[in-house]
């Protein structure tokens, strides 16, 4: 029943949501993980390629995403200086004057550590949100694809009101609510990309439900749970999760989108986000690196996440293609 | 968005009986003619104030970028700040302008006379105007646009007309409006959208559409309306006005007005050479204008006027209802790092008061009263509070004060904001930042469903306090009793302001005038019902080949208040072809 | 076939109307009075306001208000906007070319460098273009528009001149003032499916590369010019297509950003104005013409396919409807 056009179809789902929820720039990243997910030419792609051979940029971008996550946990251990504290007489200090290493923002605080503290929210929001996501998500759209009928139609329906719906509203209204803190938004932004991971779940059981060892399964008598749990759920787990990793960076940059509309996590508190957003003013004034730096770390951490994605989908993929 | 701006009104007008400001501003004017050359360093008022209009070349289309876009361009229906105000004045012409010696002067009035105890202003309006659709101005327009549409309930300026009981027609152009008690501030209105005539025979035609299809009695006609991309006027081949030499007026062909909300965007715009004007309030973005000015690049008119950030406090809410406190926070506060913050260092002198050092309402007693920078009185004051078992907030002695401040999400009122914080938490307050969107900042404020009523659902906000007319406009509705006045934010009064308030609306004498102002001033160095961030400079502007753009006139050779609050008249504003 | 299309049409009535209920709960439940909104606040008297909310009907039962919009909404009356008096609908016919136009150029721009560079990399797979050109997508798809967008206008506009800063020419008016207006915009937006296009069309196009049809083209000896371009990349352009499609409700939504920034009069900005003011009536109206196209979209698509591909039609394609 599944037709190899399925799939691209999938994939096509899942770019649109995150952007269309939030009324952020497209999300094309969560597009790349599912173009091929479950194709038939798909495992003969990965033959072509050399299998699970990474370059140094793999290392390098690994190597990135490690120290990120380092300095989100360890930002209060580490020897940066204060990222509140404020020195309006240095204001937009440039990178290595005033004893700031990145110089120093509108208000005179230190660049480094904002970043070094930004990376909190940003892991915080984008591992949350895709956490929840897609463990809401998977489940929801694993059992709807399973179970089909009206269960289906209900879930799918849901999936539709929540995609045709600018996320904004929703968003603002939480925030109205709850206040503008990393909780609120995280949950937002989580809540925002269920019908993503929703679809690309479903759509992946529908696949797999027809794949060669689920009918035998079938015709071997298996009980139906045993069939979901043991059969299909593990080969919907994996390309969703692939599909988490690189919405990791989508919620980033989503971050940054946010900030850019006033609503990302209430000041002070650092994000990358709002530090573009709030430097952004002085690049008129011919002063660069209070958004450059920001977004270059923003850039780097958002590439690193996408090219380790991707490498180690190619690797995972193997794998499942072997099963 | 835009700053809160309370209790500013609709006529942001400048002030009556004001003569020592005409001194200050035409010293800064006349020293030299900006923009002939883009001359720089005029310091901060350069408002060009003498006209530029010896060799005139009639033609041409000027391009102005606005920082918002009108909701309706009907008195009484849309909201006229600084950007629609631009507008407005080209499509519309007001009854009354301001001159820059600070009086106010008949434009669409011949003559503008009061009886003795100000209950009665007679307007005369001058002979043969007509609106863009061929029908006359007069006194029976003026009553039916005052009766059909001013006054009418969903009227925004029905709150300001209240105090007009009748508006009398005494013959063909002249009428008369009976005020309930006498207001010798009276005709500050008249500069506004209440004194902007409109035809009723269009507006009735138009029905539902009248706020999009303006038709006034001024130099430009409204060709079309596209919101949010532009509004493109051309001009009224009728108009009323000559300049001196007998030529038409006015000059230009037609004038594009575009809406272009993002600072940077619209600075960016005017350097790439699409559109000729900018218009803006932001600090920042007036020192960029002035340096391209230096540069030559640009011609920057600029202005201070009276209104002014900084933060209100709600007098009913602990713990700023303890005045130690307020005032406590007040010495936190190093005003030249917030003025900093704001990139309005050499611009923006301290604010003290709500009047700025060239204002003649300006105190400099006051000035020197108002709190300062002062670590150690802030902590004492601060410190009396926590440790008095009775304290408002009824926490534990010694426990610390917590404020909420909440601003509208606006990148340079978040930095700001940002910097109080700071502030005061290097005095041990704990500061709580609230990003509120503007429509529920105001809601906050007023508190309509608060308890006790219209006590404001807020502690601490930043505002922008204010306008460039008269005190007694201004200070009335933020400082009547707030049980029954919305608009008093801070809910602050006492008997010494009302009595004072009472003498600004009767005196008919500027020093009594004065004094009252001078008293309710130097009760809020110690009341402290908001403090002072700095004052707000605004700018206009302009690529070199723009001339005349702040030397626009009144008819009998006065000269208008040039570029104040970044609005001008534009009839007699020409293009270098 | 017809019985399909009808019973899919049908489906779609629920999720607009959920959408537009959930819009009318939410923003009712958001604080600030748009009564407000209309005064400002130095007009901010509580009889007047008592007064406007009265003639907007604000004071009536949620249900009721609803209701009463609803179905005069489906007789095409979207009511009139609180704030700017205008007709939703005329405010939806004003703007939606603008945004249009905008997402036309971004999407044109971006299959003009994804075709050509996804069919390359797809025929050189595994090859060092393909990696710095996988890298590069990648480096695409990290910057964020809004910061692409100042940098646009710093270089191509106030630098060099050559484009616009802000500001929108109509295509009826000026083509090729309207096609310059609409080049920056344009590009911060299609920034991003350029990478996700090339990125599709290279996996897609390395499956087709090896079937049958292919594999019997390139043995029959023909050029591989001919080969990539008819017999590879049709099959593949049908996959496109539909992501393309898609792409439409996220350009739609992308346009929010970058109409702020460069001031264009398009749907995005009247969206986020029209929120921020509480402006309910032209919210509910937006959202409402937002979720139509989005569901049409995704509609339209479903039925091509089932066109396109008679297996499907047999089979449950509710995937994307």
């Amino acid at each position: 029943m599944e037709t190899p056009q399925q799939p691209p179809n999938a994939d096509a789902e899942a770019n649109t949501d995150q952007a269309t929820r939030m009324g952020s720039q497209p999300s094309p990243a969560g597009s790349l993980i599912l173009e091929d997910m479950g194709t038939p030419g798909f495992e003969s792609e990965i033959a072509h390629k050399k299998k699970g051979k990474v370059g140094l940029l793999f290392y390098v971008s690994v190597f990135w995403v490690v120290l990120i996550v380092f300095c989100a946990i360890f930002a209060d251990l580490l020897p940066v200086a204060d990222p509140l504290k404020q020195d309006i007489a240095n204001r937009r200090s440039s990178p290595f004057t005033n004893g700031f290493i990145l110089g120093a923002d509108g208000l005179g605080r230190d660049i480094l550590a904002r970043l070094v503290h930004g990376a909190r929210t940003s892991v915080v929001i984008s591992v949350t949100a895709v956490v929840v996501g897609s463990t809401v998500g998977g489940v929801l759209g694993l059992s709807a694809g399973y179970i089909r009928g009206r269960y289906e139609g209900l879930v799918m329906g849901g999936v539709n009101t929540l995609l045709a719906f600018p996320g904004l509203i929703l968003l603002l209204t939480l925030v109205a609510f709850v206040g503008q803190n990393l909780p609120a938004i995280t949950v937002a932004v989580a809540f925002l990309s269920i019908p993503t991971y929703t679809r690309v779940s479903r759509a992946t059981t529908l696949a797999v439900s027809q794949r060669e060892f689920v009918l035998a399964a079938k015709a071997m008598g298996a009980k139906r749970n045993r069939i979901l749990f043991r059969e299909i759920a593990p080969n919907v787990a994996m390309p969703v999760m692939a599909f988490g990793l690189i919405a990791l960076g989508t919620v980033i940059i989503l971050e940054g989108s946010l900030a850019f509309l006033g609503l990302s996590v209430q000041p002070p508190t650092p994000t990358w986000g709002t530090m573009i957003n709030e430097g952004r003013r002085t690049i008129s004034d011919g002063i660069y690196h209070l958004t450059v730096t920001p977004a270059l770390v923003l850039f780097f951490t958002v590439f690193s996440l996408n090219y380790v994605g991707d490498s180690l989908r190619n690797v995972f993929d193997v794998r499942e293609g072997q099963l | 968005m835009r700053e809160p701006t309370a209790p500013a009104r609709h006529p942001r007008a400048w002030r009556i009986l004001a003569t020592l400001l005409a001194a200050s501003l035409v010293a800064a004017a006349c020293g030299g003619d900006d923009t002939d050359s883009a001359d720089p360093g005029e310091g901060i008022t350069d408002t060009t104030l003498t006209s530029d209009t010896d060799e005139v070349v009639p033609g041409g289309t000027l391009e102005v970028g606005l920082e918002a876009e009108a909701t309706s361009w009907l008195p009484g229906e849309g909201v006229f700040a600084s950007a629609q105000t631009n507008v407005a004045r080209a499509i519309y012409d007001s009854i009354a302008a301001h001159g820059a010696d600070g009086e106010i002067y008949p434009l669409l009035a011949e003559t503008i006379e009061a009886n003795d105890d100000a209950t009665e202003w007679t307007i005369t309006l001058r002979e043969g105007i007509e609106f863009h659709d061929g029908t006359p101005l007069d006194a029976a327009a003026i009553k039916e646009n005052f009766e059909t549409y001013l006054t009418r309930d969903t009227s925004n300026l029905s709150a300001s007309l209240a105090q007009v009981t009748e508006l009398r027609v005494d013959g063909p152009l002249t009428y008369t409006y009976v005020l309930a008690t006498g207001n010798v501030a009276f005709p500050d209105v008249l500069t506004g959208a209440i004194g902007w005539p409109f035809s009723n025979q269009a507006c009735a035609e138009a029905a539902e559409e009248c706020g999009s299809n303006p038709v006034g009695a001024g130099p430009f006609e409204m060709e079309s309306w596209q919101r949010d991309a532009q509004t493109v006027l051309v001009r009224n081949e009728n108009y009323w006005r000559t300049d001196e030499a007998g030529n038409q007026l006015p000059y230009l062909d037609s004038l594009i007005f575009r809406p272009i909300t993002d600072e940077d965007s619209r600075f960016n715009s005017v350097l790439a050479g699409d559109i000729h004007v900018g218009q803006t309030l932001r600090q920042s973005i007036v020192r960029r204008a002035m340096e391209e000015a230096d540069a030559g690049t640009m011609q920057s008119l600029t202005a201070i006027g009276n209104s002014g950030g900084g933060a209100i406090f709600n007098t009913m809410r602990a713990p700023v209802d303890d005045v130690r406190v307020r005032l406590g926070l007040a010495h936190a506060l190093v005003q030249e790092d917030l003025i900093e913050i704001l990139g309005g260092t050499g611009i923006t002198p301290p604010q003290t008061q709500y009047f700025s050092p060239d204002s003649p309402w300006f105190s400099a007693a006051v000035e020197e009263a108002w709190p300062k920078y002062d670590p150690e009185l802030a902590q004492q004051l601060l410190d009396e509070y926590t440790n008095d078992p009775d304290r408002s907030d009824g926490k534990d002695v010694g426990a610390p004060i917590s404020i909420e401040f909440n601003c509208p999400p606006d990148p340079s009122l978040l930095e700001v904001s940002q910097g109080y914080q700071a502030m005061w938490d290097a005095m041990g307050v704990e500061v709580r930042l609230n990003s509120v969107e503007q429509p529920v900042h105001i809601n906050n404020a007023i508190g309509a469903d608060s308890n006790p009523p219209l006590s404001g659902n807020y502690m601490a906000n930043c505002w922008r306090m204010g306008a460039n007319e008269d005190p007694y406009t201004t200070l009335r509705p933020a400082f009547s009793d707030p049980a029954v006045e919305a608009l008093n934010f801070t809910n602050y009064t006492s008997p010494s302001v009302q009595e004072n308030l009472e003498t600004m609306r009767t005196a008919q004498s500027f020093e009594d005038r004065y004094d009252a102002v001078e008293a309710i001033m130097m009760e809020f160095t110690e009341q402290v019902p908001n403090t002072w961030t700095g004052g707000t400079a605004t700018a206009l502007y302009a690529l070199p080949e723009v001339r005349n753009l702040g030397g626009w006139t009144v008819p009998g050779g006065h000269q208008g208040d040039g570029a104040m609050e970044a609005q001008v008249y534009w009839a007699e504003v020409w293009l270098e072809q | 076939m017809l019985t399909l299309i009808g019973r899919k049409a049908i489906g779609l009535v629920p999720v607009i109307l959920a959408a537009s209920f959930l819009t009318f709960m939410l923003m009712s439940l958001l604080p600030g009075d748009p009564a407000l909104v209309i005064l400002g606040s130095e007009n901010a008297d509580p009889d007047t306001i008592a007064a406007i909310r009265e003639e907007m009907g604000l004071n009536d039962p949620l249900p009721v208000r609803y209701f009463e919009w609803i179905t005069s909404a489906a007789t095409g009356d979207l009511g009139r906007s609180f704030r700017t008096n205008q007709t939703v609908t005329d405010a939806i016919t004003e703007r939606m070319p603008v945004t249009f136009q905008i997402m036309v150029m971004a999407l044109s721009f971006a299959l003009l460098v994804s075709i050509p560079l996804g069919v390359l990399v797809a025929y050189k797979s595994g090859s060092m273009l393909d990696r710095i050109v996988t890298a590069l997508t990648f480096g695409l798809l990290s910057i964020p528009n809004f910061v692409l967008a100042l940098f646009l206008m710093i270089i191509f506009a106030v630098e060099l001149g050559w484009l616009p800063a802000t500001g929108w020419t109509r295509f009826g008016t000026d083509p090729v003032g309207s096609i310059k207006s609409g080049i920056l915009p344009a590009l911060s937006l299609s920034i991003g499916n350029v990478a996700v296009l090339t990125r599709l069309l290279r996996t897609d196009m390395i499956s087709t590369l090896q079937e049958d049809h292919v594999v019997m083209a390139k043995s029959k000896g023909l050029p591989t010019s001919r080969i990539l371009f008819r017999h590879a990349l049709r099959p593949s352009s049908f996959s496109l297509m539909t992501v393309i499609g898609l792409q439409v409700a996220a350009l739609l939504s992308g346009a929010l950003i970058v109409e702020q920034i460069f001031a264009l009069p398009g749907i995005g900005r009247l969206l986020i104005d029209s929120i921020t003011n509480r402006d309910l009536v032209m919210v509910q109206g937006l959202v409402l013409f937002i979720a139509v196209v989005y569901v049409f979209v995704n509609f339209a698509i479903d039925i091509l396919y089932s066109f396109l591909d008679p297996r499907i039609r047999h089979g449950n394609t509710t995937a994307t409807a």
